[in-house]
């Protein structure tokens, strides 16, 4: 079995190069496990997986309050105090004019800015109050953020208003009807009936949709862990991208750099073993990559990945992990027909296993990219692959719900492999024995 | 038959690289392409070790194409540059290549350890990163690589390039050695005197073609000038005095303080060169008749030194 000590020679031989050269080891290792550091620490730092927190400037012009049930400090004070799962959303700060309200704004210091004016809380009481909101903007999604938050908050403090105002109503409703004759209460009624009438419509003003709000996302997204379990995951399947793309495409041509093509030409082994070689030796350099930072985003950047090892589909898992490897590589070579050197190769390999891996869902989401881009993660076989694992360890998927995505992979390797076969016979063959 | 080239023809794009070569080595020993460069040594050792095709003609190394495995086992290839990895070990690299081979783990170190060790290299230099290594060590061990699997076949391109005297010499022992364990060694090289030295035939080659084949000794008597003067000049030779020298002399070549000419008729020539040398101001401090050389022989037959 001299094939067998022959491709073992290459992945030995490929792991020590990798293990002494420290910019693969950067590209292998560091690369990916900065990117899950900078999501852990910077982008979904400790307790982003709180509510959003917006910055609310006030500015309260209505002075005149005396002698009122309700008046715009409570109206504050309300809005100071509202907390979703135990926190805080508002950090209310009063401001003495609109001028410098609408300056800070304008500089990015707050998110909204609230004008209350005269009268607000005489005209909240017996009739309409006018408010005015401004939505700041402190990066590109932080005013559509602003202005749902501060929007569901107005519109359910008009709703409560609403329904308090409905109370007094009935209650006053209720005790004319003392004083009205009887004959003008609905006919066939009795006055009881008829105020419970009077009060479910007068409720239905006041409320017209009764709406009732439950979570349900999904748990692994529900926590920073299994966000950074998330991107941990896109850390692994970008690096597969970049290295196995640049690998493939100059792995015949890395030899003849090192200058180690023509001894082993003249050694026995074949040209499809030694392309067999180089493609294995190269999945077990990105396989070996795999655990290390797996591990560095569970203990570094604190990811939650769940695997069961009585869950039988999590097995799956590093089947797929293998595909994920064959196929990056195998696209490698295919890239290698445009390309002449290992330079060329490694770098034509690298920006576009990088910018597949921005736009093709492996790093962001999809749904992040315009959706004429989604179309490349969409058809894109390796981020198909990158999805079941996800679905798996993320989504709770069994066999059942990704079996087609399964098949559909399955069919993207084979044909890899038959174009990597093609792309041998009328290439890389020929570099290798015409050298 | 050790080695059957017959008719051979390369071509690199246009340009015909060997024309038409033929060479037999029927017994072990030690066989010399001897050239200049570019003359097309490194292409036919290339096809030899089975590492290039070739456009017609035939190859045969012990009476199998050398693209067959077998016949591959049978040579060791050390190529002109080594083919070392830097980055990781001296033993590394011999695994690496040992195991394409077949060979086990501990067969490879042992004999890496054991071959190392003629050429002067320490288990503390095989430990070393091959980064580290000089030029000298780096063709040692591109030796020590070449000669794992006891190849009966050990094809040489320039062994001894750029290597100081001294490594040189253990080289020259090591060939001399396999030589003596009944190897066939083949050897290119653009140095005269290690052609001369450690071969049993030389083949002489010059663009693309095979020139003359033979023993060193046949060779010079053969095709060597009948005589050959060397002149020392007190200083670098004047382009007068090459002038000077071209009129009395078949065929010369001048490098320093030194001319090496082929003389007809030395007692009637020599007298009178020197006299017109002196007469014209370029002294000559010291003369001998020497034997004629390799590179005598090449200068005969291409009108040009092996070094241009």
């Amino acid at each position: 079995m001299t094939w067998v000590k022959q491709v073992y020679a290459f992945i030995v031989r490929d792991l020590k190069i990798v293990v002494a050269d420290k910019v693969t080891l950067f590209w292998l290792l560091a690369w990916p496990i900065i990117w899950i550091i900078l999501v852990a620490y910077i982008f979904v730092p400790p307790g982003a997986a709180s509510p959003v927190k917006l910055v609310v400037g006030v500015v309260n012009y209505d002075t005149k309050v005396e002698g009122l049930n309700f008046i715009s400090m409570q109206f504050v004070e309300i809005m100071s105090n509202v907390s979703y799962g135990g926190e805080r959303i508002f950090n209310v700060k009063n401001y003495s004019n609109k001028v410098s309200l609408i300056s800070d704004l304008k500089k990015g210091r707050l998110d909204v800015g609230i004008v209350i004016p005269a009268n607000f809380s005489f005209n909240l009481t017996v009739g309409t109050a006018r408010i005015d909101v401004f939505i700041g903007a402190r990066d590109p999604y932080s005013a559509s953020i602003s202005y749902s938050v501060i929007s569901g908050f107005l519109n359910e403090f008009s709703r409560r208003v609403g329904l308090i105002k409905a109370n007094v109503t009935l209650l006053y409703f209720k005790e004319s009807l003392k004083y009205i004759n009887q004959s003008y209460v609905l006919p066939g009624t009795i006055s009881s009936e008829f105020v419970d009438i009077v009060r479910a419509y007068i409720y239905g003003i006041a409320l017209p949709l009764n709406i009732t709000y439950e979570e349900v996302k999904p748990e692994a997204l529900a926590t920073r862990a299994n966000i950074i379990g998330w991107y941990t995951i896109g850390a692994i399947g970008m690096m597969f991208l970049y290295m196995g793309f640049s690998r493939g495409a100059a792995a015949i041509y890395e030899e003849k750099a090192y200058g180690t093509l023509r001894r082993i030409l003249a050694s026995p082994i074949t040209p499809r073993v030694l392309v067999a070689a180089l493609m294995l030796s190269n999945m077990v350099i990105l396989l070996v990559s795999t655990p290390i930072i797996l591990l560095a985003g569970v203990y570094i950047a604190g990811a939650n990945i769940s695997f069961n090892p009585t869950n039988l589909t999590h097995w799956l898992i590093p089947l797929l992990l293998i595909a994920a490897a064959y196929m990056s590589i195998g696209i490698g070579l295919i890239l290698s027909l445009f390309t002449k050197t290992s330079v060329g190769g490694a770098s034509l390999g690298t920006i576009l296993g990088l910018i597949l891996s921005f736009t093709a869902g492996i790093w962001f989401p999809k749904t992040w990219i315009p959706s004429w881009l989604q179309s490349v993660a969409d058809y894109f076989p390796f981020t198909w692959i990158i999805d079941a694992i996800r679905n798996i360890v993320i989504y709770g998927a069994t066999l059942n719900d990704i079996w087609i995505d399964l098949a559909k992979i399955l069919l993207a390797l084979i044909t890899i492999i038959y174009v990597d076969i093609a792309i041998y016979k009328v290439k890389i063959r020929n570099v290798i024995t015409s050298y | 038959m050790i080695l059957v080239v017959r008719n051979l023809v390369k071509y690199f794009d246009s340009r015909k690289v060997l024309d038409d070569v033929s060479w037999i080595v029927e017994t072990p020993g030690v066989y010399s392409l001897l050239g200049p460069n570019g003359a097309g040594k490194t292409t036919l050792l290339g096809i030899v070790s089975g590492v290039m095709n070739f456009d017609k003609g035939d190859v045969r190394v012990k009476d199998l194409p050398p693209s067959d495995p077998v016949a591959r086992k049978v040579i060791g290839y050390c190529p002109q540059e080594p083919g070392l990895i830097d980055n990781i070990s001296g033993y590394d690299n011999a695994l690496f290549y040992g195991r394409l081979y077949g060979l086990t783990t501990n067969e490879i170190i042992g004999k890496t350890r054991s071959m190392a060790e003629l050429l002067g290299l320490r288990d503390a230099d095989l430990r070393m990163r091959v980064g580290k290594y000089s030029g000298g060590m780096k063709k040692k061990l591109a030796l020590v690589v070449s000669l794992l699997h006891d190849p009966e076949v050990l094809i040489l391109d320039e062994p001894t390039t750029g290597l100081d005297p001294g490594v040189r010499r253990d080289v020259w022992d090591l060939i001399l050695k396999l030589r003596e364990e009944g190897r066939t060694i083949i050897l290119a090289t653009h140095y005269m005197d290690e052609a001369d030295r450690l071969s049993d035939r030389v083949a002489i080659i010059d663009r693309g073609k095979i020139l003359v084949e033979g023993k060193p000794g046949e060779l010079k008597e053969k095709y060597g000038p009948p005589s050959v003067v060397e002149l020392v000049f007190d200083s670098e030779v004047h382009p007068a005095a090459t002038r000077i020298i071209e009129k009395y002399t078949v065929k010369n070549y001048i490098e320093g303080k030194i001319a090496r000419l082929h003389l007809d008729e030395p007692d009637k020539h020599l007298p009178a060169l020197i006299g017109e040398l002196f007469s014209n101001g370029y002294h000559v401090v010291e003369f001998k008749l020497t034997k004629p050389t390799l590179e005598d022989v090449f200068l005969k037959l291409t009108g040009k030194r092996l070094r241009e």
